[in-house]
């Protein structure tokens, strides 16, 4: 098997996710553009072999294979293909570790691995699906609102409302600290047509105390019992007697605009053209569980992905999970028997917001400046998805 | 062939369905053919501009024949489906041919109202009791004859999931509100003039309504969930049914008629479908048959019942909302109570013109045909009142006792004229309940046997005929559903599992809440008598029940059984005295216990002649709820 590193990770600020939002009025197109060009220096584009993008709503102005349009609008030349890829919220760890797999394959030594998501113009569900439709999945494999499954497990694990939210404040103070010491490198700035500044920084992170998360509704309650969504969960798990509604805006991952790109090399190709590799990619993987629980599956695959590389959770340095939810990295943390400092130490998607195809790859770029600035070694970065989903991948620094 | 009346009318087609020898019309081979030959004659004849559908009778159309649609079976498959779009190629022509109109009057069903919405336009005909809908949910099937997918077209996903996935029917002022229907008149005369009028301009500024599931995502995935809520995943055919309106949403309207006969036929050619029509329908439908041929044969025209409580006053209702005048025997000083009792029974009906009277004469019982005896459930008491009433009736007058469990034969002990007295049981609520149960003693004779067939028709209730052990066969096989909950229960499965489980098999009500309502000193009562009649008792069920007896946690009426419920219903703490919770349970086999108990108590009682299997079928699920899915518990699940 041949080597893969990472040469290089860039991404957009996290806008957020609404009209309101500092990348909202730059198309999505555009904003995957300029991240493939701050990604790769000019006169590695013609040796760029193939463009794997993850969007998860591939559809309206992120349709029609958004990676190829967003290449040609970069200058790239017209040799350079794209792809885009969907599986969710991975998608964007799974465009890395598709890219890595061909070059691991010796089949290609030069890869650029993206991500997209313009959750502001372009919502959640605006590609439809079978998947919470058609009644042939949608009410046989009880699928509910990822909202609920939090809930869900919340429920099962008997999380309480002040974990939960403590663990949400935490991400925001582990956030708005990382922003104040400038430890997130890979950012780049956006820019609009006239080439004022649209964003610079993660606009998401803020101030919040557990008092004020404490007044928050929770978001789920309503649907769960007016829609039939709560007997669903209860179909699945019938030993439980009823869901506890513990989740809101304040301890979910928000919605969030941003693009990603990772340049990844083959040994010959650092030769070849002289690059200086960041991080090696030693090992993913990718499973499947439960689709009503759905959010649980990253446990599952890391420990999949350590049993493959011999090693054992202690080994490992870092840890990025996505927060999806607050019960879903508890829920990570406590199967693994984690210690909770190695865990997110930046803060994640709760403080910062999740663009669905794009997080996989911001959490590698994160977890390897992370581990250059601390000077260590192995990082593991993972995700849940929809539909009862999970991807991993294990990173090692390169001196 | 004479079930349709073609006329002409102003250049325009009457078709006034009348079938043969029948009072309302259902759609049969012969009916459907006769049909298809008008429709094409109209859109051929050059001088008809259109043509309008309408019964003759009181009522527009009852539906497709059952026993019609059942015959389909008997072809390959490939032939069934060849009929079906034959029958869709006509329907298309009322579609998209010239200008068709239907009246509707009184029930519009089923297939009944499949033909109304191949129409393009449809006018009700007011105070006619206008009901559609498309009941075919509700005995294991779904519509065939593109109701599914034309009504959703018409008037919307929001009104037409319900009344697919439930089956209810749309009243007149509804139909008007969804646009099930474009117009009322007020007479079938006026409604002609106004169709003849409507094909000669044929106008509609209906708004089209969106079925595209992925422009109606919540709608869809609402749908799915709120109905897994329901069936718990048990009925085959109305996964069928909802998965048949999606994929034919995502089609044109006449490749969705395709997709609908696909669902139809894997609906009807299952064997769930097939369990649970031979039961609610054709099984059903001979036990009534016998019995209106009872009903023939002996005239009931005056009712008399003695004990106006609970049971008393319901039966009495519900005989006067039929039309059956009655004399209720109270005591003197309850009278004026079992008038409220009665006449708050009676709000649950229509307004009746038959007479009824409380009084505590019993003499006055001699005008009555049958005289049905409801007091409280004690031997004693029944027989002592029993004994009394028998001197005051009429010649050849049925005297009957509602019982749920004491044997009828115990009671017949008190009487003179033991062959003219049988049991009767009717089930709670009175209105709602299509089952009773009859049990004749080994004096009963077969006169008294059909005068209570008789009576049952009379009030719209299906019976069946059980022999006489105490707890006959509904009790008896509620009570091992009971015990065998009861038995989980101080084994130390949690309560909340047991009754999860319950639900999920497809009871109505789990067994610890069906405990409540029932009423533990009821439950108590009849493990007591089992006990004085020597019968086998479950030791454990009957440890909890003392437990609560003891306790005076009297059930629901008394606001503390197995359940709490004040504020809400949920568990009573003092349950987790008999929980072990130290262990996991699988809740299959919980559902399995529960099942089983169910089936292997009214298989007992089939193999040894208390009941026959049809009527088990039959009563287990009119009369317990039991899992309706399964087709009863004499079906080979």
């Amino acid at each position: 098997m041949h080597k893969c590193y990472i040469v290089d990770s860039k991404r957009t600020p996290r806008g957020i996710g609404k009209e309101s939002g500092g990348l909202h009025t730059v198309s999505s197109l555009s904003l995957l553009s300029q991240t493939l060009e701050a990604t790769v220096p000019y006169a590695l584009k013609p040796f760029i072999e193939d463009l794997i993008t993850g969007c998860v709503m591939p559809v309206g102005e992120q349709g029609a294979n958004i990676a190829r349009s967003a290449l040609l609008r970069a200058s790239f030349p017209d040799t350079v293909p794209g792809m885009q890829i969907n599986r969710f919220c991975s998608s964007g760890l799974d465009a890395i570790a598709l890219c890595a797999s061909k070059i691991m394959a010796g089949q290609q030594s030069l890869n650029l691995a993206a991500g997209i998501e313009s959750m502001s113009r372009v919502p959640m569900l605006s590609d439809g699906g079978a998947l919470v439709a058609d009644p042939s999945i949608a009410m046989q494999h009880n699928i509910i609102p990822q909202g609920i499954s939090a809930d869900l497990i919340a429920t099962i694990e008997s999380y309480t409302r002040e974990q939960l939210d403590q663990f949400a404040v935490d991400s925001h103070k582990k956030a708005l600290n990382a922003i104040k010491r400038n430890y997130l490198k890979s950012i780049i700035p956006i820019y609009h047509a006239s080439g004022i500044e649209a964003l610079t920084n993660d606009e998401v992170p803020r101030n919040c105390n557990s008092k004020a998360l404490s007044s928050l509704q929770p978001s789920f309650e309503l649907i769960g019992n007016m829609a039939g969504y709560n007997a669903l969960a209860l179909n699945q798990y019938p030993e439980q007697s009823k869901i506890n509604h513990l989740h809101h805006a304040g301890n979910s991952s928000a919605l969030a605009d941003g693009a990603t790109a990772t340049l990844l090399a083959s040994e010959t190709a650092i030769h070849q053209h002289g690059l200086k590799p960041r991080a090696q990619i030693i090992a993913f993987d990718q499973i499947g569980t439960d689709p009503t629980i759905m959010l649980t599956a990253p446990a599952a695959s890391c420990k999949r992905l350590l049993e493959k590389c011999k090693l054992h959770t202690s080994d490992i340095d870092l840890w990025e999970i996505n927060e999806a939810f607050s019960a879903v990295a508890l829920k990570f943390i406590q199967e693994l028997n984690l210690e909770a400092s190695r865990v997110n130490v930046n803060g994640g998607a709760i403080a910062y917001g999740h663009p669905l195809g794009a997080t996989g790859g911001m959490l590698v770029g994160t977890i390897v400046d992370e581990l250059t600035r601390r000077q260590l070694k192995r990082g593991v970065v993972t995700l849940c998805t929809a539909a009862g989903m999970a991807a991993s991948m294990l990173i090692e620094r390169v001196e | 062939m004479n079930h349709i009346l073609y006329q002409v009318q102003s250049n325009v087609a009457i078709l006034t369905l009348q079938q043969k020898n029948k009072s309302n019309n259902l759609i049969t081979a012969s009916v459907f053919s006769e049909l298809k030959k008008y429709i094409y004659q109209a859109n051929h004849d050059d001088n008809i501009q259109g043509l309008i559908i309408t019964s003759g009778f009181n009522h527009f159309c009852y539906g497709a024949d059952v026993a019609f649609i059942q015959k389909l079976t008997t072809t390959p498959l490939s032939t069934q489906y060849k009929k079906i779009m034959d029958m869709h190629e006509v329907l298309m022509v009322l579609t998209e041919g010239k200008p068709s109109v239907c009246l509707i009057n009184g029930l519009c069903l089923g297939g009944g109202l499949e033909i109304a919405l191949a129409t393009q336009y449809r006018i009700g005909i007011m105070n006619t009791q206008m009901r559609l809908g498309l009941p075919e949910v509700k005995i294991g099937l779904i519509p065939g004859l593109g109701g599914t997918q034309r009504l959703i077209r018409l008037i919307g996903l929001e009104h037409a999931l319900p009344t697919l996935l439930k089956g209810n029917n749309v009243h007149e002022d509804q139909a008007l509100q969804y646009q099930l229907i474009d117009a009322l008149s007020k007479t079938k005369k006026i409604a002609i003039t106004q169709s003849i009028a409507w094909i000669k301009n044929p106008e509609t500024s209906r708004k089209k309504h969106s079925v595209n599931p992925y422009r109606n995502l919540q709608t869809f995935s609402g749908a799915c969930a709120l109905i897994k809520k329901d069936t718990q995943g048990c009925y085959t055919h109305v996964e069928n049914l909802i998965q048949c309106i999606y994929e034919g949403a995502l089609l044109p309207l006449r490749l969705s008629l395709e997709c609908e006969a696909h669902f139809f036929l894997k609906t009807l050619n299952s064997k769930q479908s097939q369990d649970i029509l031979k039961t609610l329908f054709f099984d059903r439908m001979a036990i009534r048959k016998h019995a209106k041929s009872c009903a023939k044969r002996h005239a009931i025209e005056h009712l008399g019942i003695i004990g106006g409580g609970f049971m008393g006053s319901a039966i009495a209702a519900h005989a006067l909302a039929n039309g059956i005048p009655c004399t209720v025997i109270e005591q003197p000083k309850r009278i004026t109570q079992v008038t409220q009792t009665l006449h708050a029974c009676l709000q649950n009906y229509p307004p009746t013109s038959a007479k009824m009277k409380i009084t505590s004469d019993m003499k006055q019982l001699s005008k009555a045909d049958v005289v049905i005896e409801a007091v409280f459930e004690n031997i004693e008491l029944k027989q002592s009142i029993l004994k009394e009433a028998e001197q005051y009736l009429k010649k050849g007058a049925l005297l009957a006792t509602n019982t749920s469990s004491i044997p009828v034969g115990i009671l017949a002990q008190a009487l003179e004229s033991p062959q003219q007295f049988i049991g009767i049981h009717f089930f709670s609520p009175v209105r709602k309940m299509q089952l009773v149960e009859i049990i004749s003693s080994k004096k009963s004779n077969i006169a008294s046997q059909q005068k209570a067939l008789a009576l049952s028709i009379l009030l719209k209730k299906t019976p069946i005929l059980v022999k006489d052990i105490a707890g006959f066969y509904t009790t008896n096989v509620a009570m091992a559903y009971a015990s065998s909950a009861l038995d989980m229960l101080s084994k130390g499965i949690p309560a909340h599992l047991i009754e999860t489980a319950a639900r999920r098999i497809g009871m109505p009500t789990p067994p610890l809440q069906l405990l409540d309502e029932i009423g533990i000193d009821v439950i108590h009562g009849i493990i007591q008598q089992q006990k004085s009649l020597s019968q086998k008792v479950n030791p454990h069920a009957e440890k909890i029940i003392t437990e609560l007896y003891t306790q005076k946690r009297m059930g629901r009426k008394e606001k503390a059984g197995f359940y709490s419920y004040t504020p809400s219903r949920i568990l009573w703490d003092g349950i987790k005295q008999w929980e072990k919770l130290d262990q996991s349970y699988d809740i299959a086999n919980i559902e399995h216990q529960l099942f089983s108990a169910q089936t292997n108590a009214a298989k007992e009682l089939v193999e040894t002649g208390i009941i026959d299997a049809a009527s088990a079928n039959v009563g287990a699920i009119l009369g317990l709820g039991f899992c309706p899915w399964s087709g009863g518990p004499l079906q080979n699940n």
